[in-house]
């Protein structure tokens, strides 16, 4: 699962935190943390709820616990001043209060499955050539981040979607087949939200961005 | 646009619809992009002369026009200026507005719609997204209005001049395409529409009590009724 917030991406699936481009580097543990946290983000967690699910019930000391907690936050850019993403409840516990979208593997997934077939059915030449990496780039699926001005109930905007993949298709691109497109329509002239929009679609480091001016 | 400029050096970014795109520092020149960034301009200037000759064809005893424009942008700014210098060819005097608030975009409005003889031209910076609002308002007053894109013309406005979006949409694919397929933004220049259309919304027309001269309508590329 990959999991998209203000400016980063937590990839479960390869435990990497990226902001933008760039990798930063955290702590297993503190890997853990931020992945228990924001899958559980709908609820208070408990200091027994982490014992639980990070340190497998053994009891740890306050101040490892506050450590940990610490390394999290200024991982993703927060501290416990403005507890921007992560927000301590006194007594109760914490919670991950960033939004969160929810980003499904698909374009991992149909390529590993698409290999897999390949390799069923393929000759030793197939199989040369994919281990050179020549099958795998080839049937990469591109990514296409749209920054849209205009609302996502705008009729405009449908009607420019419609244009857009027509043509697309046109050249050979497919969305769900080798295309995938993630896009933010803004419907307001607000720059902070256009700012947030930016930053999100830029982590999830499309192969290029299109900016739909109105 | 900007937003995303800011946001990486590295991803290739398409634009569409950008007006000035070397004035706002997107891109080093028209032919030559230079960096990560490269798309199509929406209009020369020279667009915004067109705007004030057509209010003067729908409204000939137009005197005052009230001009929505943003001048937080270089866009804004340049076709302010081509509206004012073609205005005062024809005798229009322009009262600016700005965009930004729509509470000041509603007093400036109803402020101007007092004396008469009057018509407004809305530019194409930072409009789009309240494109109904404007159109309701300038019909409540009954201002005979010219509009930037021939979208705005089929969601009421009365009559549109500037580059069909969905040309802009196709051609931007186009560059998209190529960039997929291992082409340069820093080589691809930046490109201006090449079909710009006037749609006439007749229904808007009669709605408001004004009459379109033929003169118009035989050259419109679209006559909504």
């Amino acid at each position: 699962m990959i999991f998209v917030f203000d400016s980063y991406v937590l990839d479960t699936g390869r435990r990497e935190l990226r902001r933008g481009h760039t990798l930063v580097s955290v702590q297993p543990q503190v890997f853990d943390l931020l992945e228990y946290l924001i899958r559980n983000r709908g609820r208070v967690i408990s200091r027994d709820d982490l014992l639980d699910a990070i340190w497998g019930g053994r009891i740890v000391s306050e101040s490892t616990l506050a450590t940990r907690i610490n390394a999290a936050r200024s991982a993703i850019g927060d501290d416990g001043e403005s507890q921007r993403l992560i927000r301590t409840l006194p007594r109760k516990g914490i919670r991950f209060v960033g939004e969160v979208r929810e980003v499904e593997e698909e374009e991992e997934q149909p390529r590993a499955r698409r290999a897999a077939a390949s390799r069923a059915v393929a000759t030793a030449a197939d199989l040369d050539a994919w281990d050179m990496g020549i099958a795998q780039s080839t049937d990469r699926v591109r990514v296409i981040g749209i920054l849209n001005i205009l609302g996502p109930d705008d009729p405009e905007t449908k009607a420019r979607r419609t244009v857009f993949e027509q043509t697309l298709q046109q050249l050979g691109w497919k969305v769900g087949r080798n295309l995938k497109i993630e896009t933010r329509d803004i419907g307001s002239r607000d720059l902070d939200r256009a700012r947030r929009d930016a930053a999100e679609l830029v982590a999830l480091a499309p192969d290029v961005l299109f900016a739909q001016a109105a | 646009m900007a937003p995303l400029q800011r946001a990486t050096h590295a991803i290739p970014i398409v634009f569409m619809n950008v007006p000035d795109p070397v004035g706002a520092g997107f891109v080093q020149s028209m032919a030559h992009p230079g960096a990560n960034i490269t798309g199509f301009s929406n209009f020369e200037y020279s667009i915004g002369g067109k705007w004030a000759e057509l209010l003067k064809q729908i409204a000939p005893n137009a005197a005052r026009a009230l001009v929505l424009r943003d001048t937080s942008t270089p866009g804004g700014i340049g076709q302010f200026a081509a509206v004012r210098s073609a205005a005062q060819s024809f005798g229009i005097e322009l009262t600016p507005a700005g965009v930004r608030d729509i509470d000041e975009i509603e007093l400036n409005v109803a402020a101007f719609a007092r004396s008469g003889h009057g018509g407004v031209i809305v530019t194409s910076v930072g409009t789009g997204v309240i494109r109904k609002l404007i159109i309701n308002l300038v019909d409540r007053y009954k201002l005979p209005t010219v509009y930037p894109y021939p979208y705005f013309a089929a969601d009421g406005g009365l009559n549109a001049y500037g580059p069909n979006a969905s040309e802009q949409v196709r051609r931007a694919a186009g560059y998209i395409d190529r960039i997929l397929r291992g082409e340069k933004p820093a080589d691809l220049p930046v490109q201006a529409p090449t079909k710009y259309e006037l749609v006439v919304n007749l229904k808007t027309a009669k709605a408001l009590g004004i009459t379109i001269p033929q003169s118009l309508l035989v050259t419109a590329d679209e006559v909504i009724e």
